[in-house]
C-alpha cells in the first residue's frame, strides 16, 4: 500500500463543480487580498482583479484559458514589474507582490480541481502574509470571511450542494429547488463551528518557547508610527491628526482627572533653542544612578506612604524604538529586560518590534500651576540634584538671543528682589505665554532651521505653535533664568473605557511638557500648553481640534463651544451609541491583544497554573523520577512534552468520545426499534432460567441446566410455558398469565392497555 | 460423443454492499496543505506572531474535522448490484448498472463507484483500468443509479470481484472509501472479439438435414414427408427450442425432454452449417476463435441456418471433441459464445 498512498482523483470531478466553485474561491482570494492592497504597489491588486474577472468570464462564456505562451509572458511582465517597482528582493512586500501575482496567473490556468485546491490554499498565504504587517482583531474578523469564503469555495468544488444529475431520484418529490447554496453554506457554518472549538483548545495548549526564533530572519520591521528621538519645530506635527493606537493602559483602580494624565515617554535634556534633544546628560551617572529593572534608582525612589497607581501597558503598535510609556512618574516596572532611567524614563533593551505587554507602578507626579499647586514639599527627606547635573540642566546654547536671556532674567531679578519661592519665577513664565497673545495652533507655519532663532521668532514676532513649542521655549526660558529644566515628551490624555476599565492612547494625543527643578521639591511638572488652551489638556487633543474648528468658523461663538463642551462630556442620542459601541469594539480588541496576540510563554505558564496542569505536571515528574521537580528546566520540558501530549490526547478523546456517541446511539436506535413485548418477554425468560437454577442447588447445577436449557429461537413461547411450569410447578399460574398475555401482545389484536399488564406481570415475576 | 459445456454460470444475482468498515487516507492535496502549514509554523515559531498560530491550528483542525466528514459521508450508504451483467466481446466495455442507496435522513453528494484496485494500479502503472462512476447526489431516503464502466481486453468470464464506493468530500484533502465482495456468482462475459467480417466465408457446406439427420439429431431422421402441419413425430430438445413443443406428456412418462415436429414446419428447409475448429488449422488458438466467433454471429444473422460448434475438448490436446449441437435463436448463440468465452480459461 506504500505506493498507493495519497491517491487523488481530484482531477476526474466534473467541471460542473469548478464553475460553481469559481465565484466563491474568487470572492475569497479578494476578500484576502484588500487589507494588503495598501501596502502592495496599485497596479498588483488592480492586475489580480483583473484576471479573477477575466477567469470568471472565461468560466461564464465557456472560453479556452489562454495558451502556455500568453501566461509565461504575463508571469514573466508582472514578476519584472515588482521587481521594477520594488527592486529589493529582501522586502516582504517584494515576496507579498510576488506571491500576489503568481495567484493571479495561476487562476488563469485553473482548470482542474487539484489546481483550485492549489489556489484556496495560495489564499492562506495571502492571509498569512496580511497578518505579518497587523494582528488586529478587525483584521483577523475580516480574515475570517475569506476563511470562510474559502471553505464553501473547496466544498463546493467538491461536490457540496450537488444534485442527483446522474442519478435516478427515486424520491422525486423531496428534490431541492434553486441553487444548493443553503446546503453548502450550512455544512461551511458547520465545519467552521466545529473547526473553532480545536482550533482554541490547540491555541492554548500548544506549548510556546522562550524567546524568538530565527530572530534574524525577522521578516518585517514594523516601525512607522510614533514620534522621533528629538524634539523639533514639527517632530510632532503629523501625529496630532492621527487615530492610530498608541497603547492602552489598564487602571485597576479606574478613571483619573484628565489633568493628571501624562504619560512619559522619554526625557529631553540637550537645549538649543525652539528644539530639544536627548543628549547623554544623565547617561553619566548610570553608576549611581538606578538603571537597573529590579531596583528603582535612588532619585526617583520614593518614600512608603506615597500613592501608587498600578497600570498594566499594552503597546499595540510596535514603535521601533527602545522607549516606554507609564503614568507620570513611574516607580517600578516588572517585567525583565526593562530599565529605569535616572530621569524617570522607561526603556526596554531591545527595540519593540512587535507588542508588548508590562506593568508598571507610578507615582501621581507634582504639578506646578498658577495657583501653587501642592505647595507642601514631598514627604520625606527634600531631593536633591547633585551639582555637575544642575550645571547639565543649565546649559543653554550660545546661540540664544539676548531679549529671550533678559526676559528670563528679569523674572529672576523680580523673584530675589521680592524673596519669593522659586516657583514664581515658573509663574511667571506660564503668564508670560498665558497673556503674550500665544495662540494655540496645529498649523503654525515654519520656523527658522536655527532653533535659537527660531526661539525668538516664536517668543516675540510669531506665537503660534503646539505643545512642542510651548514646551521648548518654557524649558529654555526656565534655563536662562537659572532654573534647572529639562523636556518631556509623552501623550497627554486618552480616552477612558469604562467597558474594561482602560485607557486608549491614540498618537494624536502626543504631548511635551516642561519639567523644572524647584528647591525642595525635585522636578515639577509645568505644562504651557494647558495654560495657553485648558482644553487640549482637560478634553484631548481631538476635542480641542474640533474646538479650535468650529471657533475657527464661528469666530468664537461660545455658545457653540459650550454646545460642543457639553457634547463632549456628556453625548447623547446616537453619538452616545456610537460612543458605546467604539469602547466596547475598543475594550473587545484590548482583550484581543492581552489573550491572543500577546499569548506567549509566560502567559500559557499563568494560563496552565490556573488549570492546574503545571501542578499536576510536576506530580507527574515526581512520581516519575524524571525531573526531580525542582528544576525550572523540568518544569518547562513538562510543559512543552504537557501541551503536545494534550494536544494529541484532546484530539483523540474527542474522537473515541464521538466513536462512542454513535455506539450508543445505534445501540439506542437498535433498542427503540425493537417490540417492547418482545424485550419484556425476553427478560422473563432470563429471569426464569435464573430461577431454576437458583431452586436446584449448585453442586445439581450442571444437571439443572442440562434439565433446563434456556429458550432455543424455535421453541415456541406455549412450549417454553409447559415446559417451564413442569420445572417450576409453584410459579405455573404466573407462567401462564404472562405467556398468555405476552400471545395476545404479540400475535392476537391487543392494545396499549395488554402491553401494560405483561409489563406489570414480568415485573411481578422475580 | 455429445456432451453439453460445462453448465453456465448464474448471470443473474443479487448483491447488497454496505459500507460496513471506511478506510480514509490523505489525498495528494495534503501536499500544498502541508507547505501551508509550514509556512504558518515558521510564521508562529520564528515571528512570534499568534494570529500565524490561529491561523494554522484553524488550518489543522479543519483539516481534521473535514476528515471526520469524509466518513460521516459513507456511513450506512449501500451500493446495490443486481440483475444480469450484459456480455461484451472483447475490447468493448462493460456496464454494469448498480443502485446507491441512501437509507438515512441525510442526502450525500460526490460518490465515486469503482471496482476496488483499479484506483490504486493507476498509481503503479500510470493508467487507469476503470473510470470511477461520479454519482453527484443521492437524496435523503432516495436511490440513485449509476453504472459502472469496465474496460476489457481479454475473453472468458470474470467474477466482479470487489466493488469499492469512495468519496473526498466535503474538502478533498481526505479520500474515504469502502470496499465489499459482490455475490460469488456476480460477473460478466467477455466473448473474444469476432474476427473482421468477410475475411472468411461461412463455410456453407449445404448439409441438408436429410444428408445429415443423423449427425445432427438423430431422431430427426424420421421425419421427412412434405405434407401440411401434421405431427411428424418428435425429437429431442435442443436449447432454444420453443416451450409449447415440448412434449411435456412424453416427460411425465420418463421419456426425456422431447420436441414435437410438425411437418410443413420451416424446420424442415433449415440449413445446417458446423462450425469446426479443426477447419481453422492454418490460425493460431485465439484468432480461431475470433473467426468462430464472427461466424457465429453471421449464422444467426442469415435465416434458416441452424449452426453448431465443434471445439476440441478444454484440454490442450486437439483430440477430444466438444460439440454443442446445431440450432439458432438467442439462448444458442449465447450458449456458442460462452463455449468460446470460456474455451481454455478454466
Amino acid at each position: 500500500m506504500a505506493t498507493s498512498l495519497l491517491p487523488f482523483t481530484g482531477k476526474d470531478l466534473p467541471r460542473r463543480n469548478l464553475g460553481a466553485a469559481l465565484p466563491w474561491l474568487l470572492t475569497s482570494l479578494i476578500l484576502a487580498m484588500v487589507p494588503l492592497a495598501a501596502e502592495l504597489p496599485p497596479w498588483v491588486p488592480v492586475g489580480f482583479v483583473a484576471c479573477a474577472f477575466f477567469r470568471q468570464v472565461i468560466e461564464a462564456r465557456g472560453w479556452r484559458l489562454p495558451a502556455l505562451g500568453w501566461r509565461l509572458g504575463l508571469f514573466a511582465a508582472a514578476v519584472g514589474g515588482v521587481m521594477f517597482d520594488r527592486r529589493d528582493l529582501g522586502d516582504p512586500m517584494t515576496l507579498t507582490a510576488l506571491l500576489v501575482a503568481l495567484i493571479s496567473l495561476k487562476l488563469l490556468e485553473l482548470h482542474t480541481a487539484r489546481d483550485f485546491v492549489l489556489v484556496a490554499l495560495l489564499g492562506y498565504f495571502l492571509l498569512l502574509s496580511g497578518f505579518f504587517y497587523e494582528q488586529s482583531l478587525g483584521r483577523t474578523l475580516f480574515a475570517s470571511l475569506s476563511i470562510l469564503t474559502n471553505i464553501l469555495a473547496l466544498a463546493r468544488c467538491h461536490g457540496a450542494g450537488g444534485g442527483s444529475a446522474t442519478g435516478r431520484t427515486t424520491n422525486a418529490g423531496r428534490r431541492p429547488r434553486g441553487g444548493r447554496l443553503w446546503p453548502t453554506t450550512r455544512l461551511t457554518l458547520t465545519l467552521f463551528g466545529q473547526t473553532l472549538p480545536l482550533t482554541l483548545l490547540c491555541f492554548v495548549l500548544f506549548p510556546r518557547l522562550e524567546g524568538q526564533f530565527f530572530r534574524s530572519l525577522t521578516l518585517v520591521n514594523r516601525a512607522k508610527t510614533g514620534m522621533s528621538e528629538d524634539l523639533s519645530p514639527g517632530s510632532v506635527e503629523g501625529l496630532e491628526q492621527s487615530e492610530v493606537i498608541a497603547f492602552r493602559a489598564r487602571l485597576p483602580e479606574g478613571e483619573l482627572p484628565a489633568k493628571t494624565l501624562y504619560w512619559r515617554a522619554f526625557t529631553l535634556s540637550v537645549c538649543k533653542g525652539l528644539a530639544w534633544s536627548r543628549g547623554n546628560v544623565e547617561g553619566r551617572d548610570n553608576g549611581r544612578g538606578g538603571s537597573s529593572s529590579s531596583s528603582p534608582s535612588a532619585v526617583n525612589n520614593p518614600p512608603a506612604g506615597v500613592v501608587r497607581i498600578a497600570q498594566q501597558i499594552t503597546l499595540v503598535e510596535p514603535h521601533g524604538h527602545k522607549w516606554l510609556f507609564a503614568l507620570d512618574r513611574p516607580l517600578a516596572v516588572s517585567a525583565v529586560g526593562f530599565l529605569q532611567h535616572s530621569t524617570g524614563d522607561l526603556s526596554s533593551y531591545r527595540q519593540i518590534t512587535s507588542s508588548v505587554i508590562y506593568s508598571v507602578e507610578s507615582q501621581p507626579s507634582t504639578a506646578g500651576g498658577l495657583s501653587g499647586g501642592s505647595n507642601a514639599a514631598a514627604p520625606g527627606a527634600p531631593p536633591t540634584l547633585p551639582p555637575d547635573l544642575r550645571a547639565n540642566y543649565l546649559r543653554l546654547p550660545s546661540r540664544l538671543g539676548n531679549r529671550a536671556r533678559e526676559l528670563a532674567k528679569s523674572w529672576r531679578a523680580q523673584q530675589t528682589e521680592r524673596g519669593e519661592e522659586e516657583r514664581t519665577i515658573a509663574q511667571r513664565g506660564l503668564e508670560f505665554f498665558r497673556d503674550g497673545g500665544f495662540v494655540y495652533s496645529l498649523t503654525p507655519g515654519s520656523y527658522a532651521a536655527e532653533p535659537a532663532q527660531a526661539l525668538d521668532e516664536f517668543l516675540f514676532s510669531k506665537r503660534r505653535g503646539f505643545c512642542e513649542h510651548f514646551a521648548a521655549a518654557f524649558g529654555t526660558l526656565m534655563r536662562a533664568a537659572d532654573l534647572p529644566a529639562r523636556v518631556v515628551v509623552g501623550y497627554q490624555g486618552g480616552q477612558w473605557n469604562p467597558f474594561s476599565g482602560h485607557y486608549t492612547v491614540r498618537e494624536a494625543d502626543a504631548h511635551a511638557w516642561t519639567e523644572v527643578w524647584l528647591e525642595n521639591r525635585g522636578w515639577v511638572r509645568f505644562d504651557p500648553t494647558g495654560f495657553v488652551a485648558p482644553e487640549r489638556v482637560e478634553y484631548g487633543a481631538p476635542a480641542y481640534a474640533a474646538l479650535a474648528a468650529l471657533g475657527a468658523r464661528s469666530d468664537g461663538g461660545s455658545l457653540e463651544t459650550e454646545e460642543l463642551l457639553g457634547r463632549l462630556r456628556q453625548p447623547t442620542g446616537w453619538r452616545w451609541a456610537s460612543q458605546q459601541g467604539r469602547f466596547m469594539w475598543d475594550s473587545l480588541e484590548q482583550q484581543w491583544n492581552l489573550w491572543v496576540v500577546d499569548y506567549d510563554a509566560p502567559s500559557q505558564q499563568q494560563v496552565f497554573d490556573r488549570l492546574g496542569l503545571n501542578a499536576l505536571g510536576q506530580k507527574v515528574f515526581q512520581q516519575l523520577h524524571l525531573g526531580g521537580g525542582a528544576a525550572a528546566s523540568a518544569h518547562r520540558e513538562w510543559t512543552a512534552a504537557l501541551g503536545g501530549g494534550a494536544i494529541f490526547a484532546v484530539i483523540g478523546a474527542a474522537l473515541t468520545l464521538g466513536a462512542l456517541a454513535w455506539r450508543a446511539r445505534k445501540w439506542w436506535l437498535a433498542r427503540r426499534a425493537e417490540d417492547p413485548a418482545v424485550r419484556l418477554y425476553r427478560q422473563f425468560c432470563e429471569r426464569l432460567t435464573r430461577l431454576v437454577s437458583k431452586k436446584n442447588p449448585p453442586r445439581a447445577a450442571p444437571a439443572a441446566t442440562a434439565d433446563f436449557p434456556p429458550r432455543a429461537a424455535n421453541e415456541g413461547p406455549l412450549d417454553f410455558a409447559a415446559r417451564a411450569s413442569r420445572a417450576l410447578p409453584a410459579r405455573a399460574a404466573q407462567i401462564a398469565e404472562i405467556t398468555a398475555r405476552y400471545v395476545a401482545v404479540r400475535y392476537g389484536s391487543a392494545n396499549g392497555r395488554t402491553l401494560a399488564e405483561l409489563r406489570a406481570a414480568v415485573r411481578r415475576f422475580q | 460423443m455429445q456432451r453439453l459445456p460445462a453448465p453456465a454460470r448464474h448471470s443473474s444475482f443479487s448483491s447488497w454492499l454496505r459500507a460496513r468498515r471506511i478506510y480514509i487516507l490523505p489525498t495528494r492535496a495534503c501536499l500544498p496543505l502541508l507547505a501551508v502549514l509550514l509556512a504558518m509554523a515558521y510564521a508562529a515559531l520564528g515571528q512570534n506572531n499568534s494570529v500565524a498560530y490561529l491561523l494554522g491550528f484553524f488550518l489543522t483542525s479543519l483539516a481534521i474535522v473535514s476528515m471526520i466528514h469524509t466518513h460521516f459521508a459513507l456511513t450506512r450508504l449501500r451500493l446495490r448490484v443486481d440483475g444480469e451483467i450484459a456480455p461484451v466481446f472483447a475490447g468493448k466495455p462493460t456496464r454494469v448498472a448498480a443502485t446507491v442507496e441512501n437509507p438515512t435522513r441525510r442526502a450525500r453528494v460526490a460518490l465515486e463507484v469503482w471496482p476496488h484496485g483499479t484506483l490504486w494500479r493507476r498509481q503503479r502503472r500510470g493508467k487507469l483500468t476503470a473510470e470511477p462512476a461520479f454519482v453527484a447526489g443521492v437524496e435523503a431516503r432516495g436511490s440513485a443509479a449509476v453504472e459502472l464502466s469496465l474496460p476489457t481486453t481479454q475473453r472468458g468470464f470474470f467474477p466482479l470481484g470487489r466493488l469499492a464506493m469512495s468519496t473526498i468530500y466535503p474538502l478533498g484533502f481526505f479520500r474515504g472509501w469502502f470496499y465489499e465482495e459482490t455475490s460469488p456468482d456476480a460477473g460478466y462475459y467477455v466473448y473474444p472479439s469476432p474476427a473482421p467480417a468477410g475475411a472468411r466465408p461461412l463455410p456453407e457446406a449445404p448439409i441438408t438435414d436429410a444428408d445429415d439427420a443423423a449427425l445432427a439429431a438423430p431422431a430427426l431422421a424420421t421425419i421427412a414427408s412434405p405434407a401440411g402441419d401434421d405431427y411428424a413425430g418428435a425429437r429431442p430438445y435442443l436449447p432454444g427450442d420453443s416451450q409449447r413443443r415440448v412434449d411435456w406428456r412424453a416427460a411425465a412418462r420418463g421419456q426425456g425432454l422431447l420436441v414435437k415436429q410438425f411437418v410443413g414446419s420451416d424446420e424442415l428447409e433449415r440449413v445446417i452449417v458446423w462450425l469446426d475448429w479443426h477447419a481453422l488449422a492454418d490460425l493460431d488458438p485465439e484468432a480461431r476463435l475470433a473467426q468462430l466467433c464472427r461466424w457465429t454471429l453471421e449464422a444467426e444473422a442469415r435465416p434458416r441456418i441452424w449452426y453448431g460448434l465443434r471445439l476440441p475438448d478444454n484440454t490442450t490436446t486437439d483430440a477430444d471433441v466438444t460439440e454443442i449441437a446445431p440450432g439458432r435463436g438467442d439462448a444458442h448463440l449465447r450458449r456458442c459464445l460462452e463455449a468460446l468465452a470460456l474455451f481454455r480459461r478454466e
